[in-house]
C-alpha cells in the first residue's frame, strides 16, 4: 500500500475524493513539500521582509495558480510556519502580515483589512494580501470613496470607472512596478499572468521521486500494478515524456488556454494512476492493465481504446480532446499502421502494442463497397490508430531533441518549435530574419493573392472587409521587406519564473505588433495555400490590426489635392499582377 | 399618434405599420442600403419653408438649429452618369435601354479623349481598370439593373439616391447630348430598394441630436471622416463626372430631386441617449474605414430593431431579448428553449401592439381595406420584417426553419463592444453584460433574467444555472473574437482594443 497514490488521486476532481485540490488541505499534507515548486515571487517577498525593504503586495490569480502556495513559501522561508500547522485568515508578525483570502473576512471589514495591508510598509512591515479580483476591485472602490469623501471630495461614476480601469490594466500587464491609488502605493501581482509552463517538468520529476514510491518496491502486486508500471516507464523515458507534456502545456499557453499548476498536477496524477487505488488493484483483476491504464492513454483521458467517463472534468484532458491531437496525421503513420513496425518504441511498449494489434487483427478482407463505407466497421480501426499515435507522441524513441521537435511540429503547427525558440532564448539576426521572410510572404499573398517571387516591396492594398472578390485594387503604399523586422523583447519582471522569457514582435519603425503562435501558424498556412478564412475571428481581428498599423506607418497618407495624388492600382490578371498609375491634371487623367 | 416631425396625420396618410414603426420601413432593403440611404440624407442639401422662398438652406448634416421640428426637405446630389459608367456593362440586360447604351459609349469615347499618355488600347484598358476598381466596391451582389446598384460609401460622390429607369419612359428615348431627359427622366420616388429605412434612422438621430445637441459636432465630423477617408476615389469619380458633364451639355437642365422625409413615432426617442452614445463611441474607434462601414451597417439595423421592439413594449412586457449565445462547444438546450419561448413572446407583444394600434387609429386608415388585410400588411412590415433584418445581421437564428431566437453573431459582437466601451478602455464582463441589458434589453446572465422575471416579461424559473452557462458561453465567444481576456479567478475584462481616432477639423 502506498499512501501517496491516494494523495495523487485526490488532486483531480474525477470521482468523489478531491480534498487535495484545496490549497489549505494540501498545505497540511505531508506530501505537499515533496510535490510543490518554489516560485520566484515567494523568494522576492521573503527577501523584502528580510532586508527591511517593506512593501505591500496584493496577489490575485486563478484558483489553483498557487497563490496560497506562495504565502506558504514565504512563511516557511521566514520560519513562521511549522510543519502541519494550518494558516489563519489573517495573521500578523513582527515584520510581516498576511491576509490569506479577502473573501473570508466579513464584507463589512474588508476595507479595513485592505487598508491595514496597504499601510503595513509605513509600520515597518511587509504585507501580503491574497484576494479574488472581484472583491478586490469592490473593496478598493469602498476604500477610495471613503478617503475622497473624508477629504471633502466627490467620487463620481467616472472616477469609479477610472479606478477600475487602472487596476484592471495593471492586472492585465502584470508590471512589477508599484502603483499608486489615492494615498497608497503597493505592488499588485496577477499570478495568472506569470508563465508557469516550465513547472510541468519539475512537477513531473517531483511526483516520480524515489522516496515517494519506495512502498511499491515491497508490494506483492508490483508485477501487475499499472501505476507502478506507469511510474517505471515514465522514469525510464523521463526527458521524452516531459518534452511532450511541457510542449503540450506550452501550446495551450500560447493559444491563450493556460493551465494552472493545480490543473497540471491533476492531469499528470491522473495519467499515472487513472484514479485506481492500491486496494482496487489488489482485489480486482484488471484486463490488460499495462495497455489500458497506460500513461499515454490516461493522459489523453482514455482507458484503452475508450474515452474514460468524466475525465473531461480535468482541464488538460478536456483541451487535448478538443484539439484531437491523436487524430492528426503523422509522418510515421504508414510505418505504424501499415507495416506495423513498432521498432521506434521500447521493448516493453512494443510487446504491448504487438499484443494489441494481434488481438484486433482482421481475419478477412473487405471486398464489397457497402462494407468500405460502413463507418462502424472503421471505428475500431480508427480507435486503434489513435491509441498507437498517443503512444508515439508520448514514448517514441528519439536520437536527440531535434527529433522530438520534428514530432511536436507535426501536431502543434510546423512553425511551433521555431516560435518556441524565439520566445525562450535570444536568437541571432539570421533566425529572426527567417521569421520575417515567412511573415512577409504571408502578407504578400494576403494583400495580392500571389507569392512574392523575389519581390521585396509589399503593396498595401485596399481590400474590402467581406469576401467579395476584387480584381483591381488600389495601392495605398508600399513597404520594403527590410523596413520591418522581427524582434524579441525580454521580460524583466521580478516575478517571472523563467530566465529568458521573451515576447515576439513585428517592429515597424516605432510601432511594435505582438506576434502570437496562432498568428504564426496562420501565416504558415497562408503560404502553403490555405484560403484566408474568417473562421477564427480573433485572428482576423489581429490581422486587421496589423493591416491598420502597416498602413499607418507606411501608407502614403491622404493626398491634399488632386494634383498631389498619384493613384496606384494593382490588377490581378491571368499572367500575374500588373501595376498601373494614374495622376490627375486638371480635367485630364494621365496614365503612366 | 405622436410623430416626429410633428406631422398632422390625416386619413390614409400612413398605413398602420408606418404609424407604429415609422414611415416607412419595408423588406428588400439590404443592410448596406440602410447605411447608404442614411448617409445620402445626411450629406444632402436641406431646405425649409416654402419651395419658392426657402426659409433656410444648409448643407449641415443635422440642421438642428434651423429645423429642430424636423420639417424640411432635402435635395440629394445626383450622379446617374457615374452610376452608368460603373454598372452598365456588368449589369443584367433587362433595363439596359438603347439610350443608356449610347450614352455609355459616348462617355467612354470622351474619357479616352481626356486621358493622356499611352495608346488607344492602353487607354481602353485603363478605363476598364477604373471600372473594375469601382465595381469591386459594389454594395449589393444581386442581379439588378444598373440603376438599382450601389457602391459602398467609399467617397461622398458615390452616395447617390435611388433613381429607377422606368422601362416605359426610356425604351423609345433616343440619345442626344442636349436632351435633359437622358439623365433626368428617372423616377426618384419609387423606393424599391432604398425603402426609407435609412431615413427612419436619420430622423431618429436628428431627433436625438435636438435633445442632446452636445453630440452634434463630433458625430458630424466623424461621419464625414469615415466617408472621405479616400480622396483618391473622389478625384477619380469627379474626373468621370466632369468629363461626362462637359460633353453632356444638358446636364445643367437635369431637374433637382426634392425629397421629403417621412415621420417616426415619438416613442423612438426612448433610445435617443443610447443611440448617440453608442454611435459616438463606435465612430471614435480607430478601425479601418471599411471595417467601420460594415460594422456600422449592422449596428444601424440593430439600433433600429431595438427601437421598434421598444416601441411595442409595455410595463409588464419589456420586449427584452433573451439571448441564446449558441457558442460551439457550449451548447445549452435550456438557454435555447428559453430564448425560443421569449422570441415567441416578443412577437406576441408586437402583434398585440398592432391590434391595439388598429383599434386606436382605425379612423385614420383606409376604409377600403378590411381589418384583416390591414393587420396582415402591418405584420408583414413589422415583425416579419424584423425577422428578416435580424437574420441579415445575425442576431436571429436559424436562418430557415423552426425555433427562431435571438443570438449574437461575431459582427454584432464587434459593434456592441465598440459601441459600449470607449476606445482603449476596458470593463469587467459583468459590467459589459449589464450595459448590454441597459442599452439593448439583452438578457444573457442570471442577473438580467431575474430583473425581467420580476417585471413578469419572461417565464418564471427556479434554476438559473443554464444562464450561468450561457454567460460562460458568451465569455468564450468574446474571447474567440479577441475582445475578452481572463484576468484571474472569475474576472474577465472586455476591452475595446482600438485606439482613439483623432478628429481632423
Amino acid at each position: 500500500m502506498n499512501d501517496f497514490i491516494n494523495y495523487l488521486n485526490s488532486t483531480n476532481n474525477v470521482g468523489g475524493n478531491s480534498t487535495g485540490s484545496l490549497a489549505e488541505s494540501q498545505v497540511k499534507s505531508s506530501y505537499y513539500d515533496s510535490v510543490k515548486v518554489d516560485r520566484r515571487l515567494g523568494s522576492y517577498i521573503a527577501e523584502c521582509v528580510n532586508s527591511g525593504d517593506n512593501k505591500a503586495f496584493i496577489l490575485t490569480g486563478h484558483a489553483g495558480d498557487g497563490k496560497t502556495s506562495i504565502l506558504v513559501q514565504v512563511l516557511k522561508t521566514l520560519g513562521y510556519l511549522q510543519n502541519d500547522s494550518g494558516l489563519s485568515v489573517e495573521e500578523e508578525f513582527e515584520n510581516f502580515l498576511y491576509i490569506k483570502d479577502m473573501s473570508e473576512i466579513p464584507s463589512g471589514k474588508q476595507d479595513k483589512a485592505l487598508e491595514k495591508a496597504l499601510l503595513a510598509p509605513s509600520n515597518q512591515k511587509t504585507s501580503l494580501l491574497i484576494s479574488n479580483t472581484g472583491p478586490l476591485l469592490k473593496t478598493f472602490e469602498i476604500l477610495v470613496e471613503k478617503q475622497v469623501k473624508a477629504n471633502g471630495g466627490e467620487f463620481t461614476d467616472k472616477d469609479k470607472m477610472a479606478l477600475q480601469s487602472k487596476l484592471l490594466t495593471q492586472l492585465d500587464s502584470n508590471n512589477d512596478e508599484p502603483i499608486t491609488v489615492g494615498d497608497y502605493s503597493f505592488i499588485l501581482v496577477n499570478i495568472a499572468r506569470v508563465d508557469n509552463v516550465p513547472f510541468a517538468a519539475k512537477i513531473l520529476k517531483n511526483i516520480l521521486n524515489d522516496n515517494l514510491w519506495s512502498p511499491c518496491n515491497t508490494c506483492p502486486c508490483a508485477d501487475r500494478c499499472p501505476i507502478k508500471s506507469n511510474r517505471n516507464i515514465v522514469v525510464e523515458q523521463f526527458d521524452r515524456v516531459a518534452a511532450f507534456v511541457e510542449n503540450y502545456y506550452r501550446f495551450l499557453y500560447e493559444n491563450d488556454k493556460r493551465m494552472t499548476i493545480r490543473q497540471m498536477i491533476g492531469q499528470i496524477s491522473y495519467a499515472l494512476t487513472g484514479n485506481l487505488t492500491c486496494s482496487e488493484i489488489m482485489s480486482k483483476h484488471l484486463k490488460e492493465p499495462f495497455f489500458n491504464y497506460n500513461f499515454a492513454n490516461l493522459f489523453f483521458g482514455y482507458i484503452g481504446l475508450k474515452a474514460a467517463k468524466d475525465t473531461t472534468q480535468i482541464k488538460g484532458i478536456e483541451q487535448i480532446r478538443n484539439f484531437e491531437l491523436d487524430r492528426i496525421a503523422l509522418d510515421v503513420d504508414y510505418k505504424l499502421f501499415v507495416s506495423q513496425d513498432y521498432s521506434c518504441f521500447t521493448p516493453f511498449i512494443q510487446s504491448e502494442l504487438k499484443a494489441l494489434s494481434t488481438k484486433h487483427r482482421k481475419h478477412y478482407q473487405i471486398t464489397n463497397e457497402d462494407q468500405i463505407l460502413d463507418e462502424k466497421k472503421h471505428e475500431k480501426e480508427l480507435q486503434l490508430r489513435r491509441a498507437i499515435r498517443r503512444f508515439y507522441l508520448m514514448f517514441s524513441l528519439v536520437e536527440d531533441f531535434a527529433e522530438i521537435d520534428h514530432i511536436m511540429n507535426q501536431v502543434f503547427g510546423s512553425l511551433y518549435t521555431e516560435y518556441r525558440t524565439l520566445i525562450s532564448s535570444k536568437q541571432s539576426k539570421h533566425v529572426l530574419n527567417k521569421m520575417r521572410a515567412t511573415i512577409f510572404d504571408a502578407l504578400y499573398i494576403k494583400n495580392t493573392g500571389f507569392l512574392p517571387n523575389g519581390k521585396t516591396e509589399l503593396p498595401l492594398t485596399l481590400r474590402r472587409e467581406d469576401d467579395v472578390f476584387q480584381n483591381v485594387m488600389i495601392v495605398l503604399g508600399e513597404v520594403n521587406r527590410s523596413d520591418f523586422s522581427v524582434i524579441q523583447i525580454k521580460s524583466s519582471s521580478n516575478f517571472e519564473d523563467i530566465d529568458n522569457k521573451h515576447e515576439l514582435f513585428l517592429q515597424m519603425d516605432d510601432k511594435d505588433f505582438r506576434l502570437t503562435l496562432p498568428m504564426i501558424n496562420y501565416f504558415d498556412k497562408l503560404i502553403n495555400g490555405a484560403i484566408a478564412s474568417n473562421n477564427n475571428p480573433a485572428l482576423s481581428h489581429g490581422i486587421a490590426q496589423l493591416d491598420a498599423l502597416l498602413l499607418e506607418q507606411y501608407g502614403e497618407g491622404k493626398p491634399d489635392c488632386e494634383e498631389d495624388c498619384e493613384l496606384t492600382v494593382i490588377i490581378n490578371t491571368t499572367k500575374g499582377q500588373e501595376i498601373e498609375r494614374f495622376s490627375f491634371d486638371g480635367n485630364r487623367l494621365n496614365i503612366s | 399618434m405622436k410623430m416626429y416631425p410633428d406631422v398632422d396625420v390625416k386619413k390614409k396618410n400612413y398605413p398602420l405599420q408606418s404609424l407604429l414603426f415609422g414611415h416607412r420601413i419595408q423588406p428588400s432593403q439590404t443592410k448596406y442600403e440602410y447605411l447608404i440611404e442614411f448617409l445620402q440624407v445626411a450629406i444632402a442639401k436641406k431646405e425649409g419653408g416654402s419651395k419658392d422662398d426657402p426659409s433656410f438652406s444648409t448643407s449641415a448634416m443635422f440642421p438642428i438649429e434651423e429645423a429642430p421640428d424636423g420639417n424640411f426637405r432635402y435635395i440629394p446630389k445626383l450622379g446617374i452618369g457615374l452610376k452608368r459608367f460603373i454598372f452598365l456593362p456588368k449589369s443584367k440586360i433587362d433595363g439596359k435601354a438603347k439610350v443608356d447604351e449610347e450614352a455609355y459609349r459616348q462617355l467612354i469615347k470622351e474619357l479616352e479623349e481626356h486621358m493622356t499618355g499611352g495608346n488607344t488600347i492602353k487607354k481602353r484598358n485603363s478605363i476598364t481598370i477604373i471600372q473594375n476598381l469601382l465595381n469591386g466596391f459594389s454594395a449589393v451582389n444581386q442581379s439588378r439593373s444598373w440603376f438599382d446598384q450601389n457602391v459602398l460609401p467609399i467617397c461622398p460622390e458615390v452616395i447617390l439616391p435611388e433613381g429607377m429607369g422606368i422601362k416605359k419612359w426610356r425604351q423609345d428615348m433616343s440619345f442626344s447630348h442636349d436632351e435633359a431627359d437622358v439623365d433626368g427622366k428617372f423616377d426618384y420616388h419609387k423606393y424599391t430598394y432604398m425603402c426609407r429605412g435609412g431615413e427612419v434612422y436619420y430622423l431618429h438621430l436628428l431627433n436625438a441630436l435636438v435633445e442632446h445637441p452636445e453630440y452634434k459636432d463630433e458625430i458630424e465630423s466623424r461621419l464625414n471622416e469615415m466617408i472621405s477617408s479616400f480622396p483618391q476615389f473622389s478625384y477619380l469619380c469627379n474626373f468621370i463626372k466632369g468629363t461626362w458633364e462637359e460633353y453632356y451639355t444638358a446636364s445643367g437642365q437635369v431637374p433637382n430631386v426634392i425629397k421629403e422625409l417621412g415621420a417616426i413615432p415619438l416613442s423612438f426617442s426612448q433610445r435617443n441617449d443610447y443611440t448617440l452614445n453608442e454611435l459616438k463611441n463606435f465612430l471614435s474607434s480607430k478601425a479601418h474605414p471599411f471595417e467601420k462601414m460594415e460594422t456600422l451597417a449592422n449596428g444601424i439595423i440593430l439600433q433600429l430593431l431595438r427601437m421598434m421592439y421598444l416601441a411595442a413594449s409595455t410595463e409588464t412586457d419589456s420586449n427584452c431579448w433573451v439571448i441564446d449565445v449558441n457558442c460551439s462547444g457550449h451548447e445549452n438546450i435550456e438557454a435555447k428553449k428559453s430564448a425560443i419561448a421569449s422570441f415567441k413572446h416578443n412577437e406576441e407583444v408586437i402583434s398585440t401592439y398592432l391590434y391595439q394600434g388598429l383599434a386606436n387609429y382605425r379612423d385614420l386608415l383606409s376604409d377600403k381595406k378590411d381589418d384583416q388585410t390591414l393587420i396582415k400588411d402591418a405584420a408583414n412590415d413589422s415583425y416579419r420584417l424584423f425577422r428578416k433584418l435580424g437574420k441579415m445581421i445575425g442576431i436571429i437564428i436559424p436562418f430557415t426553419g423552426k425555433g427562431m431566437r435571438f443570438t449574437l453573431s461575431e459582427e454584432i459582437i464587434k459593434f456592441l463592444v465598440l459601441a459600449i466601451i470607449p476606445p482603449k478602455q476596458m470593463i469587467t464582463l459583468d459590467a459589459f453584460v449589464s450595459e448590454l441589458y441597459r442599452h439593448f434589453g439583452m438578457v444573457i446572465g442570471p442577473e438580467q433574467y431575474k430583473t425581467e422575471m420580476q417585471k413578469g416579461s419572461v417565464a418564471e424559473v427556479g434554476d438559473f444555472s443554464f444562464l450561468e452557462a450561457n454567460l460562460d458561453a458568451f465569455a468564450q465567444k468574446l474571447k474567440d473574437c479577441g475582445f475578452l481576456r481572463d484576468l484571474s479567478d472569475a474576472t474577465s475584462i472586455v476591452e475595446n482594443p482600438y485606439d482613439l481616432e483623432e478628429v481632423n477639423e
